[in-house]
Parts: C-alpha cells; structure tokens; sequence
C-alpha cells in the first residue's frame, strides 16, 4: 500500500462525502423550488438569488435550536438513531463508479473510492442497515405513537427490500456480475444500456426505491408524522435535521444506483466515436452522470408532488401480492429468454 | 377496471403530466416588497386626519368616531385653542392628543362615517409590520396628513 495510493483514495473519499453532502442539502432548497412551481407559485427566494442560500440558512437554523431528549427516553438509543441513519445513507455511496479512469501523469485513478466486486450487495446490506436507524429512533422516544411510526417505516422498508432484490437478480442474470464497476461498464454507448433488457425489472427497482427513501407514494414514516408522531416527533434541532438529511442522501445514492444499474451510468451515446483522449471521456462521462441523477432526483420530486400517499394496507398488498409475483415473473422470464438466446442464436 | 386502469402507470403518468404543464405556467406569486399588488377602490387601510384648503386641521375632538367605534380604539383629549393658533386648527376645539390603537382597529370605517366635520378618512395602505406592541398606537404624528399647497393640486 503506498502513500501515493492512500492519499488519493482519501482525496476522493473527502471529494465524494462533501460532494454527497452538498448535493443533498440543494436537494433540499430544489424540493421546496420544485413544489412551489408545480403549485403554481415560487418556491423560497428570499435567502440570496432564486434562494440559493437558503440550506445554509436552514443548516443554521439547526445548531441554534434546542436540543430536547424526552425524560423517559433511553439516552443513548435515541442519539444512535438519527447517526446510525446518516452513516448508514453516506457509506452507501462508496461503491459507486463515477466515472472511467483517470490519467494524470503515470498513475490511473480509478474514480471510485471502493471497488468491491458485490457491489450491489454492498449497498442492499446497507441500505437493510438503515432500517435500524429508524426502528431505534421510535422505540427510544418512548412514546407510543413513536413507535407505531417506527413499526410501520420498518416493515414497509423490509417488505419492498424483497421486491428490490429479486428485481435486482434478474438483472444479474443479464450482466453476469455484481461488482457495479462491470455492470456499467458492461453499458457503453447507448443501446448496451440496461434499462433496454430489462424495462420491468427497471419499474419494479423504481417503486421499490420509492418505498426505501420513504418518499410519496410511500411516505407512511412521514405521514405518521403529520397525522399522529411517527419516529421523529421527539427530535429536535440537530438530531432531526440528520434524519431529514439522511432521507436526501438515501435519495441521491438511490438516484445513482439506479443511472449505473439500468441507464448507464458514466457512459453517454458516441462516446467512442467522438475521438476524445480517456481524460476527457472521463470527464464528460463524470458529468453525463451526474445529470442522469439530477434527472432521478427530479423525478422523485415530480411523484411527490403528483400522487396521493398509500394506505398502510394498499401498501403490503402492493409490496407482497404483486410486486414479488411482478419480480419473480421478470426472473422465470429473463431466464427463458437467455436460455433462447444463448441455445438458438 | 381493466388491466390499463389496474396497472395505474397510465393513470399516474397522465397526473405526471398535469404536474409538469403547471411546472411551466406562469406563476400566481406576487414579489412583495418588490412588487406591490394594486388595493381595490374601497379598500380600508390606515386611518389620517385630514385638513382643510388653508392647512388648518378640521378635527375638533368632538368624540362621536370614539363612541362609533366597536373595537374603542381611538382615544382623545381635547384643548382650547389659544390667540395665535387660528393658522393651525380650524375651529375653537381641537385634539391635543389623539391615539388610534391599531391593533384594536378592525377598520371597519365607522368612524368615517361618523366624523361631522369630514376630517377622518381611512384611505392609507395597511397598517405595515413593528416589533413592540406599544408602537402599534398611532399618534398625532403618525394620523395627521401633510399640509399641501391647493393651488398645486391637480
């Protein structure tokens, strides 16, 4: 292990946490800018230009709130919460390739800080990890509605983790691999991209990762809060900020695993035929990347501000009775396809 | 429903498509304080004393706006007009102190219609945004209207 190498791992780990970070809190100000157009009104533009100051602002308004920790509350589950949460959200984003490789001088900087080869299993074992920060954050508040809410994010967090991974596995099927580095460089171009083999598998994953962020439709965590508590009612300042965030970062990461799985990731259409140097390909295909989930988080934000929410009981129904089936469907399909292709062609 | 309506992609991307249209419609918000939205004809806003065409003030602390008023918001204390001030009141009584708790206000204009001599009409913009309550309580300096020059109006 050289210094050299050490040191620009951590150059691109700090380039990715403070980039992960950065996006997440404009998420936040491009939530309210985008509800606020899509409700035929303006969103915040009073803290500098269009608004651009207001996360700052928002993250100030944290640190100067009080922070309250109920009497009966167990002290330290309901500070592991919220950090169990937001770790659990940054380290999801480690596996992620960014872009092709780099060339600066004589050394080749791969731009991913982790290059695992079970990638996708990585971040599934993540993500299920996530689900703790959420169970803890309502069973220590020690409040009844609390923990309903909490009992109610967990299980419909477990329930479509199933859906995900069995659309997951078809996908595998196709690519070979799980190491996200091949998946998306298997996809250079534009017709190698996944989301061409695999379109069902590609609405299930979309749904599922609908559900994991505890976004609209499937936002019961979050409507627990409006109607009755839900897992975050005792928190206050900073703690509850790091569950808000942590909900934005899930939704970046989740934007990104889904513009590497199925459309692509770094790659862009021609990008072979342009005849650029591999620095500028890298590049290009850095910031092609980077647009693909400006493209997801808007979608996200577009559901939300379309659909009314699930109930609790439409919500398993949709997640066992029809996304498992879907998902299983897509398998035996996918397999009979292969098996076609690789036998007659 | 048939399979279309039971699938509820297209249902949900029709509503997706709603949602963007109003995306690009122009918007209903009105940048205040950068721009300000017109007040009807009508509109009741905050209250001034008026004057008459030689700048002398017309109130003469006669009391019916206090009495009319359902909300008692306006107080007064009344003196006599001494030799030399014949420039600045119009008549022998006027109001040494005259108060208007904003807050009480519900400008229902009440005492406009009450006012014998015409001095007191509600024809301001809204009673703007203060900190302490005790500011909300308009005074003399802040009710009575400037003098103006008749022969400059148009």
């Amino acid at each position: 292990m050289e210094a050299a190498f050490i040191i620009e791992k951590l150059i691109l780990i700090v380039v990715v946490f403070v980039l992960t970070l950065v996006i997440a809190m404009y998420s936040t100000l491009a939530e309210r800018k985008v509800a606020g157009f899509m409700q035929d009104r303006k969103g915040p533009d009073r803290a500098g230009p269009f608004g651009i100051l207001q996360p700052l602002a928002d993250g100030g308004k944290f640190f100067f709130k009080e922070e309250i920790i109920p009497a009966g509350a167990h002290k330290g589950l309901f500070i592991a919460g919220p950090t169990i949460a937001i770790i659990t959200a940054c380290i999801s984003s480690a596996v992620i390739p960014w872009g092709q490789s780099l060339q600066i001088g004589e050394r080749v900087i791969d731009l991913q800080v982790a290059d695992v080869n079970v990638g996708i299993l990585y971040i599934f074992g993540v993500i299920a990890l996530g689900v703790y920060g959420i169970m803890l954050g309502g069973w220590a508040s020690n409040n009844k509605f609390s923990l309903m809410g909490a009992i109610r994010a967990a299980s419909q967090s477990i329930s479509y983790e199933v859906a995900m991974g069995l659309s997951i596995i078809a996908l595998l099927m196709v690519t070979q691999t799980l190491s996200l580095k091949e998946i998306v460089a298997q996809q250079s171009g534009f017709v190698n991209w996944n989301i061409w083999v695999q379109p069902l598998g590609f609405i299930i994953f979309v749904t599922c990762a609908f559900a994991e962020c505890n976004r609209v439709p499937f936002d019961l965590p979050e409507c627990e809060t409006e109607l009755v508590g839900g897992y975050h009612t005792e928190y206050s300042s900073m703690k509850l900020g790091l569950y808000m965030f942590s909900e934005y970062i899930n939704m970046f990461v989740s934007s990104a695993v889904m513009s590497a799985l199925y459309f692509g990731g770094y790659n862009f259409p021609f990008m072979h035929d342009l005849g650029l140097s591999q620095n500028w390909i890298t590049v290009i295909g850095v910031l092609v990347f980077f647009l693909k989930i400006f493209a997801f988080i808007f979608f996200f934000m577009w559901i939300r501000w379309t659909l009314p929410r699930f109930r609790y009981d439409q919500l398993m129904n949709l997640g066992w009775k029809i996304l498992i089936p879907l998902a299983i469907a897509n398998i035996v399909l996918t397999g009979v396809i292969t098996l076609i292709k690789d036998t007659y062609w | 429903m048939n399979f279309w309506e039971r699938m509820y992609l297209p249902a949900i991307l029709k509503g997706m498509r709603v949602t963007i249209r109003h995306f690009f419609r122009k918007k209903a918000t009105v940048s205040y304080p950068e721009v300000e939205r017109p007040y009807s004809k009508n509109y009741r806003g905050m209250h001034s004393l008026k004057r008459d065409e030689e700048g002398r003030e017309r109130c003469t602390a006669c009391g019916l706006c206090a009495l009319s008023c359902p909300a008692e918001a306006i107080t007064m204390i009344s003196a006599e007009r001494k030799k030399g001030e014949e420039h600045l009141y119009r008549e022998e009584k006027y109001a040494a102190v005259y108060e208007i708790n904003m807050l009480r206000c519900i400008f229902c204009g009440l005492c406009e219609e009450a006012c014998p001599k015409e001095a007191i009409y509600l024809d301001g913009p809204h009673v703007p945004a203060d900190y302490l309550r005790k500011d909300f309580i308009y005074g003399k300096d802040k009710l009575v209207e400037e003098r103006f020059d008749i022969h400059s109006l148009r």
